[in-house]
């Protein structure tokens, strides 16, 4: 099929026709988390048959890597070592073990949502609220994750494309279209809806695994994922949440003036939330199994009372 | 009925008594996690009748208080000031802000889980795991925060105490006996079971919202008294979750200063959630008059670390 890409001008105009600003008032911050209401949760705890949950985070290591420029934190307070030789440590009534964690979780390497004041078009973020509400001395004061407390409580559906098409991993730079989401929501049999966590797996983490880590910025580097002409498909869905096994993005993404164009729209324009670097390797091997792709997903972002996001572990439940 | 305090050699006793050492095997080291099966899981799953949800976290926030001596961190690498008189700004491609965060999530302010590779009796963790596996270097090697990876589903219970005794909150040092745990079951309507999470309000977090942070070493807090430990461990819970330690503070033992922590994580293998916030929990419950739930918790997934931060939910 001849596929016809959208032009820079094009994906600017998304920025307007694909708009969700007003659709929830004016004053609206949550964004297509409207889009879940507590029938849409029952629905989605009604496809947990087995108790079988499972995770869609990576491992947070504290490791440098290519991908990982600013790499986590794990910095102990108080080991456990030392404790039976040591005279002083042996007869103290508590002995515990902690430890000091601290990480930058925007970019490649850990499993993210990002609030929706993540992104700004010009200067403004979702709805019009002002790029400036986000604080250098504060944080988010407006569209906050902790907007998301209570936690997300939907429907999950994924779209397996390495299974899709037949091999281990999508290849670095190589891009999914709508056709592409049409053709997997056949092959897997399930049809996108109105509130649902759309999780497409590139098999980016399984790629990383298997070859090493690799900036996506690298000199001929990418990643595999959505190209900007996704973005009409998945307005039309009214998903509420988009997850991806990296930047959801295809890297480049082919335009100059949009590094991230899937990001931008979403976020900014479509007002829906984002996770970021998942690990779907457990969870494609479940669905296979299971013969369904579709379940509950639940995503619980910390508490981080101004945060531009958060890490987070989201699960699976069947 | 008289409530009787143990004496320290007693709580030396249950050391050995209460514990679950060997139980699901001499390599385990999931502890009464082992108890939630996916048949209990689907029964959880079943109290689901509304689609409803909330937060059982504290906010976090960064700000110094006396009862955060290492308070939480927050330094924003990029903001969303100036975008509009930056030239520069306004045409990079890539227009985000972002932060660093960091923690110490143990303590009395953080909503975290303990893995049972926080706390050692003498120098072993549950089942017989050896403390320096705790490495200063490389962290929790065994009973880390990451055997929760795929999250903890199960019934959450609520006992509502302040309720129960008609207070907004608990006062400091009051401590809680197997006979109010007792009395509140029958005033809920609720039986704990094997496997379940068991989330004891005592009002601390609405005590602090009212009078502000106070420091529980020297003001104490709310919470159980060590003669709650037969008793919890004749329910078999999984999880024990409170909205301070747990533990009523001070212990009034000198030399065992968190019983409920130091039996029910290396002796048990009980994790716990601490520093919970269970405001909005007991007004749900209230609501719909029932104590039982669905409770969700995902703790992050810290390779080898003693905890982690967390926000647990509860579903109705």
């Amino acid at each position: 099929m001849a596929r016809t890409l959208p032009a820079a001008a094009d994906v600017r105009q998304y920025h307007k026709s694909l708009s969700n600003w007003g659709r929830w008032g004016k004053e609206d911050q949550l964004g297509a988390m409207n889009l879940i209401t507590p029938e849409k949760r029952l629905k989605a705890v009604s496809l947990v048959k087995k108790g079988v949950t499972v995770t869609m985070s990576r491992p947070i290591v504290a490791e440098p890597s290519a991908d990982s420029p600013v790499p986590p934190t794990l910095h102990m307070i108080e080991s456990g070592e030392g404790w039976n030789t040591t005279p002083g440590k042996k007869d103290q009534a508590t002995h515990n073990a902690s430890e000091y964690i601290g990480f930058v979780f925007h970019g490649y390497i850990m499993t993210h949502v990002d609030a929706l004041s993540h992104w700004f078009d010009g200067d403004k973020m979702y709805n019009g609220h002002p790029a400036d509400a986000v604080r250098t001395r504060g944080g988010a004061t407006m569209e906050s994750i902790d907007l998301l407390k209570n936690g997300v409580v939907t429907r999950g559906v994924l779209f397996d494309f390495p299974t899709l098409k037949g091999v281990d991993y999508m290849q670095e730079r190589e891009a999914i279209f709508p056709e592409d989401l049409d053709a997997a929501e056949k092959k897997f049999n399930v049809k996108v809806e109105a509130g649902d966590l759309l999780l497409i797996r590139t098999g980016n983490w399984e790629r990383r695994k298997a070859l090493g880590p690799r900036s996506p910025n690298a000199e001929g580097g990418g990643a595999s994922g959505l190209h900007a002409a996704c973005l009409p498909w998945l307005r039309e869905r009214d998903i509420a949440m988009l997850g991806g096994d990296l930047a959801q993005d295809v890297i480049p993404s082919g335009y100059s003036e949009f590094s991230l164009p899937v990001h931008q729209v979403i976020l900014t324009a479509m007002g829906c939330w984002i996770l970021d670097n998942c690990n779907f390797e457990d969870l494609a091997r479940i669905c296979k199994e299971e013969n369904r792709y579709e379940f509950l997903t639940v995503v619980t972002p910390l508490r981080m009372a101004n945060g531009t996001g958060s890490p987070v572990n989201p699960i699976a439940i069947f | 009925m008289a409530k009787t305090k143990p004496t320290s050699e007693e709580i030396r006793g249950w050391f050995t008594s209460l514990s679950n050492w060997g139980r699901w095997g001499k390599e385990d080291q999931m502890g009464t996690l082992n108890l939630i099966t996916p048949e209990k899981r689907m029964g959880a799953f079943g109290l689901v009748k509304k689609g409803r949800s909330v937060t059982l976290s504290r906010p976090i926030v960064a700000e110094n208080s006396i009862d955060a001596r290492v308070p939480p961190q927050q330094y924003t690498i990029e903001s969303g000031e100036g975008w509009e008189s930056t030239p520069e700004k306004m045409e990079t491609t890539n227009r985000s802000a972002s932060e660093y965060i960091g923690m110490v999530p143990h303590g009395f302010v953080i909503t975290h889980v303990d893995s049972l590779s926080h706390i050692f009796l003498g120098g072993q963790m549950y089942n017989g795991w050896p403390a320096h596996k705790v490495l200063t270097r490389g962290g929790a090697t065994v009973e880390s925060i990451d055997l929760l990876k795929d999250g903890v589903i199960t019934r959450g219970v609520l006992l509502d105490m302040p309720t129960l005794k008609g207070v907004d909150y608990m006062q400091p040092g009051e401590a809680l006996y197997p006979e109010d745990l007792e009395a509140a079951e029958e005033r809920f309507n609720v039986k704990v079971q094997s496997g379940d999470a068991l989330f004891i309000r005592t009002g601390n977090w609405e005590r602090r919202n009212a009078l502000g942070p106070e420091n529980p070493h020297e003001v104490g807090s709310a919470g159980m008294q060590a003669a709650c430990l037969p008793w919890i461990k004749s329910k078999d819970i999984a999880l024990l979750g409170g909205d301070m330690a747990s533990n009523v503070i001070p212990s009034g033992y000198e030399d065992i200063p968190m019983p409920i922590h130091q039996v029910m994580v290396p002796v048990m293998g009980c994790w716990l959630i601490d520093n919970c916030n269970f405001e909005g929990l007991a007004a749900m419950c209230k609501e719909e008059g029932r104590y039982e739930f669905l409770a969700i918790i995902t703790p992050l997934r810290l390779a080898t670390a003693t905890g982690a931060p967390a926000n647990p939910i509860a579903v109705f």
